[in-house]
């Protein structure tokens, strides 16, 4: 299937866990470290789903959202949005955004590929 | 994605290939109006398909609509691809009878999709 | 994988805390620079998100309060002003302690900023707190009960498609779940004019017949379920017998779809309903097909239901069960009785027709015990319950691990079985388990684990109890057992042997040891719950890592295998799970142990019981007799007696009311000749004797 998966987080340690845990699933990964490089690699290239924190500096992650529903090959990707249980507003945001859904930290890499394989189908 | 257009006497025949998805919708229904417009009769054939998904199957039964409302024939040829069965097959779509608006009795789920 | 993970969250939790240090000293400087408060929320953000979900619970629930009242700084309802950033970088340096492992000298530092960041909450003072966030649900809740059927109406918003969702993905994902129809409902599709093709047009009636619950099927939604309209009812819950859905008229009134009048106009017209209904424009032919599914799936979700019963078991009054035992029991004695009278006569085709009945009988006994054997997963599953309930409230979290359910042991083993294990979970909850604050200052998951255990080996079941809990403190029980006076302070026993301790009447009576041995009154019972099923009991455990309790078990109650032994002309059975080996014991060992009933047996000072005086039997012992050497929870006791015949298969009889409660004994059985044995309670006679040991 060769599925590409970029997952957009300022965390170094989530990056690598969110990366790991969806190699070790057969997927292929890109990393960004905020909204605004996610976008930079994005150009070109196409991805079949986005995993994204909210909390990012230069671009967060409901800004990262509204920009790729905008871009016609983003238009229909999944996107799923990492929250902590204090964001509930955020999360409303998110889905407005046109977030598909969300993950809440902290959650197991089983979590992560069982949410991953929902949405990817 | 990549359409042809061929006229054979009267019935107007569209190939489709690629991926029948989403991404192509617009152009897809601007395909499907366009033959319509052509023709009284429309065989829809299909050739080296690679994704499709639910709006192509919505499509499908707009067009079928559209076809029985203005006394035109739909008809889709056999083979099918093996994507689109599945995709009909998934999203339930396989009818017994016709809805109320097949007055031709010619509803285009009953046969072919198994 | 897991450690790689946690060192790479330190590193960058360094990383981030240097970084935080260095805004937070700018911030003081320039306390409105917008940049600057956004750099120190998202730093405290990731630290704390980051590090509930590699392990460091601490350091998130602490985290969060210094997060939450950045959050209302950058919303500008609270003010950068020097005591808030003295507290933030007291919190840092906390933060900083914590990664580092080491507890700092005053602990009372973190209330202390805890209550800081409290204080600076407008409003409601110290009220923000909300803990680390809740364990996410376990595996435990995928408990599968009856497969029922659900017809769930799921509509979805026209624009679904905008939020990257599929609803063939979520179809999909139900098929997965059971058995599964669907019915697509294509009424709302426009004309090819007028369609927009990124829209959404169509829903679905779906039937599920699955035994994963309401729950999993709403999961399946859980994204969608905000924009969608969504209807999930249960339409059979598993348990009809009969395999007459409803009629086609009847489950589109119970939808709503068609009124009730209008079927019975219907009906009257005799018309093939179906029919019907489309032709008058009643209803949709979407809606009609939609009926005949929902009528086909449960139909069938019934007949299969049917035929897997009719097929795989009937149902028998246990009673019937026990009598049918209780009859192969008297046949096995019968047949021995054959057997050995085949042999007395020596005729050569009686021996033939008695090893021809020697063998069905054994088949015969073993198919007749296995009838009575059940999975123990039927009593575990309760124990899910249990556990889930208890937990919340005893204030713990707690998750319970099953495994070998498919274990088989005698009904009668099991339903006694039920008692001890709900007892020994308790213990494990109740003073095994920490508190979740406690054990995440342990250094330990917030959430305990506890494992119960079934597995086969050879003739006995092995269940077992675990917890990572506090575990027994040796010390403790050791104190208690010189303070009653049954351990000579200087003695060196073994673990096991201490631990064992627990398990006697009276020791664990007082509340306050209770506490400190992390065991619950009442061992002393699931002890003798265990050994009146011929079982034993076993503890062991590692202070501060958890206690491991292992329960061993005969399959079944009803035969056992048992050693054969003589006093005088009288027969008794030793069961052969407790006896370790059997050797002489002489006049002149008895009289070198200087009026001690002391063996020595491979250089081990063993005690021993001398039945014969136990029992009160007249008549002088042989010059040589014989010590069945028994060994339960560690220690061996031997049992003297005149004679060792040998091994036997040993039918249990229990005794009549007047003989059931005879001490150290614990039923009888009848040998090939007829004669009665009686059943030695090896585990009742070797108590009297523990006692004594001491003295």
């Amino acid at each position: 299937m060769g599925k590409v998966i970029m997952t957009v987080d300022d965390s170094a340690s989530v990056r690598q866990m969110v990366s790991f845990t969806l190699q070790a699933a057969g997927y292929e990964v890109i990393t960004a470290v905020d909204g605004r490089d996610a976008l930079g690699k994005l150009n070109g290239q196409p991805v079949h789903l986005v995993i994204t924190d909210l909390n990012m500096p230069n671009l967060d992650g409901i800004g990262l959202i509204r920009q790729l529903r905008a871009d016609a090959r983003c238009k229909f990707i999944p996107i799923i949005m990492l929250t902590t249980e204090s964001q509930v507003e955020k999360k409303q945001e998110g889905k407005a955004a046109g977030a598909t859904g969300w993950i809440v930290k902290p959650f197991q890499p089983e979590q992560l590929v069982a949410v991953v394989k929902k949405v990817l189908g | 994605m990549d359409m042809k257009k061929k006229v054979a006497s009267k019935t107007e025949v569209v190939t489709f290939s690629g991926d029948l998805t989403i991404e192509n919708a617009q152009e897809l229904q601007k395909i499907l109006l366009a033959a319509m417009d052509n023709a009284a009769e429309l065989l829809l054939t299909f050739e080296n398909v690679t994704a499709t998904d639910l709006t192509f199957v919505q499509l499908l039964c707009s067009a079928h609509r559209t076809a029985v409302r203005s006394d035109k024939i739909m008809k889709l040829a056999s083979p099918r691809p093996e994507v689109l069965m599945a995709a009909v097959r998934e999203t339930g779509f396989i009818r017994e009878k016709g809805c109320i608006l097949d007055t031709q009795a010619s509803c285009i789920w009953k046969e072919g999709w198994q | 994988m897991k450690d790689k993970n946690r060192e790479a969250y330190k590193e960058e939790a360094y990383e981030l805390l240097a970084e935080l240090e260095e805004s937070l000293l700018a911030l003081e400087a320039s306390p409105e620079d917008e940049e600057l408060i956004g750099r120190v929320f998202r730093a405290m953000h990731t630290i704390k998100g980051s590090g509930a979900m590699f392990g460091f619970e601490d350091i998130a629930s602490f985290t969060h309060e210094v997060e939450t009242v950045f959050d209302l700084v950058r919303d500008g309802q609270v003010r950068v002003t020097k005591d808030l950033v003295d507290l933030s970088l007291a919190a840092r340096d906390e933060i900083r302690a914590m990664l580092e492992g080491d507890e700092p000298e005053d602990v009372h530092q973190r209330p202390g900023i805890i209550a800081g960041f409290r204080g600076l909450i407008p409003g409601a003072a110290g009220e923000a707190g909300s803990g680390p966030a809740p364990a996410p649900p376990g595996e435990e809740d995928s408990w599968a009960g009856a497969p029922a059927t659900y017809r769930i109406r799921f509509r979805p918003a026209a624009d679904i498609f905008l939020s990257g969702a599929n609803p063939c993905h979520l179809l999909n994902e139900l098929r997965q779940l059971g058995d599964f129809n669907v019915v697509a409902q294509t009424e709302a599709i426009p004309f090819l004019a007028d369609i927009n093709p990124e829209r959404c047009y169509t829903s679905w009636d779906l039937f599920l017949t699955t035994s994963r619950g309401f729950d999993a099927i709403a999961d399946v939604f859980i994204f969608v379920a905000d924009d969608s309209e969504l209807d999930i009812q249960m339409i059979d819950d598993g348990t009809a017998d009969r395999g007459d859905y409803k009629k086609l008229g009847e489950i589109l009134v119970a939808r709503g779809d068609l009124d009730e009048d209008s079927l019975t106009r219907l009906l009257a017209q005799r018309q093939l309903i179906g029919e019907a209904l489309i032709s008058t424009g009643l209803v949709s032919g979407d809606k009609v097909e939609s009926a005949l599914v929902e009528q086909r799936h449960v139909r069938a979700a019934q007949k299969k239901r049917q035929e897997n019963e009719g097929a795989a078991s009937i149902r028998v009054p246990s009673a019937k069960l026990d009598k049918l035992v209780d009859l192969v029991g008297e046949l096995v004695t019968v047949q021995a009785r054959l057997s050995q009278t085949a042999i007395n006569f020596q005729d050569s085709q009686l021996t033939a027709i008695a090893e021809e009945v020697e063998r069905l009988t054994g088949d015969l006994r073993d198919n007749a015990l296995n009838m009575r054997m059940l999975p123990i997963g039927t009593i575990f599953s309760k124990f899910q319950r249990l556990v889930r309930d208890l937990s919340g409230e005893l204030g713990r979290q707690v998750g319970l691990i099953t495994a070998g359910a498919e274990t088989e042991l005698d009904k009668t083993v099991l339903e006694r079985l039920n008692d001890p294990l709900v007892h020994l979970l308790r213990n494990s909850l109740d003073h095994g388990i920490e508190s979740p604050e406690v054990r995440v200052q342990l250094g330990k998951p917030a959430r305990g684990k506890i494992s119960l255990t079934a597995s086969h080996a050879g003739a006995q079941v092995i269940i077992r109890v675990q917890d990572d809990g506090r575990g027994l403190d040796q010390e403790a029980i050791r104190a208690k057992a010189v303070q009653l006076g049954w351990l000579a302070p200087e003695v060196e026993i073994s673990d096991k042997e201490l631990f064992s301790f627990i398990m006697s009447p009276g020791f664990s009576t007082a509340r306050e040891v209770t506490s400190v041995s992390g065991r619950g009154v009442g061992m002393d019972v699931v002890k003798k719950a265990i050994e009146a099923l011929q079982g034993s009991i076993e503890i062991d455990s590692q202070k501060g890592v958890g206690t491991s309790i292992t329960i061993k078990l005969p399959l079944t109650l009803a035969i056992i295998e048992g050693l054969l032994v003589t006093i005088e002309e009288d027969y008794f059975v030793v069961p052969l799970s407790v006896v370790t080996e059997c050797v002489e014991l002489t006049r002149e060992d008895v009289a070198r142990a200087h009026g001690h009933k002391m063996a020595r047996v491979r250089d081990e000072i063993v005690p021993y019981v001398h039945l014969r005086e136990r029992f009160a039997m007249e008549g002088l012992p042989p010059a040589i007799e014989q010590i069945v050497i028994t060994e339960m929870n560690g220690s061996k006791v031997g049992l003297v007696v005149d004679q060792v015949i040998g091994e036997q298969q040993t039918v249990i009889k229990s005794l009549g009311r007047v003989y059931r409660h005879v001490a150290g004994i614990s039923g009888a059985t009848l040998l090939g000749d007829g004669t009665v044995a009686l059943i030695l309670d090896a585990a009742q006679l070797v108590q009297g004797q523990a006692g004594e040991l001491l003295n």
